[in-house]
């Protein structure tokens, strides 16, 4: 699979996302992770504190349910699964997370993580130890009120992802997620219509309480309307305005 | 409706979401018997109401003309938060953490015009200090504007644990004034996000509504198909009427101008399958409000109806009002007094009142009368040792006045409230009202 990072503007800065021993200050994310003002010497402090992880593998666990609850993670790069397994030992994905978007706060409440989460790919992470960051955050109103930003994106994503199960038909689900997925790129200044799913049909399906066979068939009845083109985990979207007209009742997953 | 009626009940009067009113909290106050009285209820489990009053709103709308700040400045809404969760510490530091709070109500001027990360952290601090609920018999409601408001917002506030939504408007698709598509669309949300209660809060009369402007709005507003509508009466701009000044809210509750605009509403929703429960509110006929009623365990407070069974409302937030056991407070109004008293870890407390015994008899009976229409004698005599036609001998003839006129049916064992006397029923609370201004007693006079 293509890396997009490694092929964008995203990467044209000096460093890759890929890279360990990228700061804060350098990352080409931080708009999207930090999306507030912080003074420099307050980025150093932040710095100070973030732990950044070599890249991990597909399929590696970032953390698995139960987990104590130590740091709250940033993705930098690649896409994460994340999903609970049922009480009759069933996988049910909960959210995918892409780069900027920062995860594990479900664990804050219970101080144990509430979900699992995996590489779909080759993903970097940031690690931010809660109880530093905590502490950070009463020298930093600013960082404070960004988790609170991020927490209730979370909610809000949360409730639209159950009203989107509740009310939607399988078209309007899958043609969601994709339109998440490029808007997603978008905000990291990548390709709003081409870009490769990073998991699989099984997961989507999964995701949104669907068949394989039924997300196969959305995909070939978006694919028959020419409103996409569709190689393997490559896919474009050919006509943007119609394809959101298909997913009214539009959220982001 | 018979109109000589209508003309002859047309008078001024509070709208009793406490007794005594808000505007007689004038006394002096002794912040340390209150706290005293606290202390010794800090283990209490009993249900506790809270209010968080914030008054900022992004738009300044030609009706709603409280004492609000009018700000886009993102800035401003986060001081007054800060000083919020100050308030929120230092008041569960009086009233215990144990209390399972089962109203919760977010009022002002709108506090939908906060950012999501301000609604989240201020619902996380709450919960952080107090006993929030996640059973279906709490209610947890806030005040939302149709300008602001968007689908975004409905899911956050579902997520943060709201269940009611009440939608504050006045018209259609006038200056200022959401499209009556777009109130369709929030309605519509409402109901596809699952809240058990979508509340149209209407303010209707402004002067410059032509009665063909005022029917067209009716039929619109039925159209919505909400569960419950409250109706609140347009007042001039300075007497700030709305929402969140409980004051002044009592003060100028009913002028005498839109009285007919009111029954006119009132004959709408009733043909359209509302029922009137009191002071303005329709539901429909299997509300959980008419059900309460039934058995006699409506509650009324600052914020209006409730089914809720807390005895105690915490006000938070500057302006904001409290009753709490034999006391009402009232929060600094001023909002730099107000941080002034928190930055000095003070309660923002700046008046209050401590209820006699009398005013404590006179308050069963008021909201006896004005949720459940009806007062049970034996019952006062059973909790006030008070014998009804004794102590309120001097009250008997307009009592028989009332009761030939329709109103009211009085018994050897109960007052009850008739249909026609659902729409004045104010009237019939303030023959115990113990004190209401010359004027007003003088209107009272007129009626015979």
């Amino acid at each position: 699979m293509v890396d997009r990072l490694d092929t964008t503007a995203a990467c044209a800065v000096k460093f890759c996302s890929h890279s360990h021993d990228i700061s804060c200050s350098q990352c080409s994310l931080s708009a999207l992770c930090l999306p507030i003002a912080l003074e420099a010497t307050e980025i150093d402090s932040l710095d100070d504190i973030v732990q950044r992880s070599k890249p991990m593998q597909k399929g590696t666990h970032l953390f698995r349910e139960n987990d104590p609850f130590s740091s709250v993670y940033a993705v930098r790069s690649g896409a994460i699964k994340v999903y609970r397994v049922t009480n009759d030992g069933r996988e049910q994905v909960t959210s995918f997370s892409f780069p900027g978007e920062i995860l594990g706060m479900d664990a804050i409440s219970k101080n144990k993580h509430a979900s699992c989460a995996i590489a779909l790919e080759t993903s970097a992470v940031c690690a931010i130890p809660f109880e530093m960051l905590d502490q950070l955050s009463t020298k930093l109103p600013a960082l404070r009120w960004r988790f609170f930003q991020i927490m209730s994106e979370k909610i809000t994503t949360d409730q639209q992802l159950i009203t989107l199960l509740g009310k939607n038909t399988a078209e309007q689900r899958v043609t969601a997620l994709l339109l998440s997925i490029s808007a997603r790129n978008a905000r990291q200044k990548l390709s709003a219509t081409n870009f490769s799913l990073p998991m699989s049909r099984i997961d989507i399906g999964n995701y949104f309480g669907l068949t394989v066979e039924t997300v196969s068939r959305v995909f070939g009845r978006l694919q028959k309307l020419g409103l996409i083109a569709v190689n393997h985990k490559e896919i474009e979207i050919l006509k943007i305005k119609e394809f959101q007209d298909v997913a009214i009742g539009t959220y982001s997953i | 409706m018979d109109s000589v009626l209508i003309r002859k009940y047309a008078a001024e009067g509070p709208c009793y979401t406490s007794y005594p009113t808000a505007p007689q909290f004038q006394q002096p106050f002794n912040t340390e018997s209150y706290r005293r009285a606290l202390k010794q209820q800090l283990s209490s489990i009993a249900p506790l109401s809270l209010y968080v009053n914030i008054p900022f709103c992004a738009y300044d709308f030609n009706y709603c003309s409280s004492a609000r700040v009018i700000t886009k400045d993102e800035h401003k809404a986060q001081t007054y938060l800060d000083h919020l969760i100050r308030e929120i510490e230092l008041q569960a530091a009086l009233f215990g953490t144990k209390r399972p709070v089962t109203q919760l109500h977010w009022g002002g001027g709108m506090a939908s015009c906060l950012a999501p990360a301000e609604m989240t952290a201020l619902m996380h601090n709450t919960a952080r200090h107090f006993n929030l609920l996640d059973s279906s018999n709490r209610e947890y409601a806030i005040e939302i504007n149709p300008l602001t408001a968007k689908k975004e917002t409905l899911a956050l506030l579902k997520g943060l644990g709201f269940n009611r939504i009440n939608i504050g408007m006045q018209d259609f698709d006038r200056q200022a004034q959401p499209s009556y598509h777009a109130v369709q669309e929030l309605c519509d949300t409402v109901r596809a996000y699952a809240f058990d209660i979508l509340n149209l809060d209407w303010i209707y009369g402004h002067p410059e509504q032509s009665v063909e402007a005022f029917q067209k709005t009716l039929r619109q507003l039925v159209e919505l198909a909400p569960d419950r509508i409250t109706l609140h009466n347009h007042a001039r701009r300075s007497t700030r009427c709305l929402f969140h000044q409980a004051v002044d809210r009592d003060k100028f509750c009913s002028a005498r101008r839109p009285l007919s605009l009111l029954i006119m509403a009132a004959q709408t929703f009733i043909a359209n399958g509302y029922v009137l429960v009191g002071m303005q509110h329709f539901v429909r006929p299997h509300d959980a409000l008419c059900e309460v009623q039934k058995s006699g365990e409506l509650r009324r407070n600052f914020q209006g109806y409730s089914r809720c069974f807390s005895d105690d409302l915490l006000g938070i937030g500057v302006s904001a009002l409290s009753s709490v056991g034999s006391f009402y407070t009232q929060n600094e109004q001023q909002i730099d007094a107000y941080y002034r008293r928190l930055n000095a870890c003070e309660l923002p407390l700046v008046r209050g009142f401590l209820l006699t015994d009398d005013d404590k008899l006179r308050r069963y009976m008021i909201m006896q009368i004005i949720c459940n229409l009806r007062l049970d004698f034996a019952e006062l005599l059973r909790r006030f040792n008070v014998v009804f036609m004794q102590h309120f001998s001097s009250a008997l003839p307009k009592l028989v006045q009332m009761s030939q006129d329709g109103l009211l049916k009085i018994t050897n064992d109960q007052l009850c409230v008739t249909q026609t006397g659902r729409s004045m029923v104010r009237n019939i609370c303030m023959l115990f009202d113990a004190y209401l201004a010359p004027e007003q007693e003088l209107a009272q006079s007129q009626m015979h």
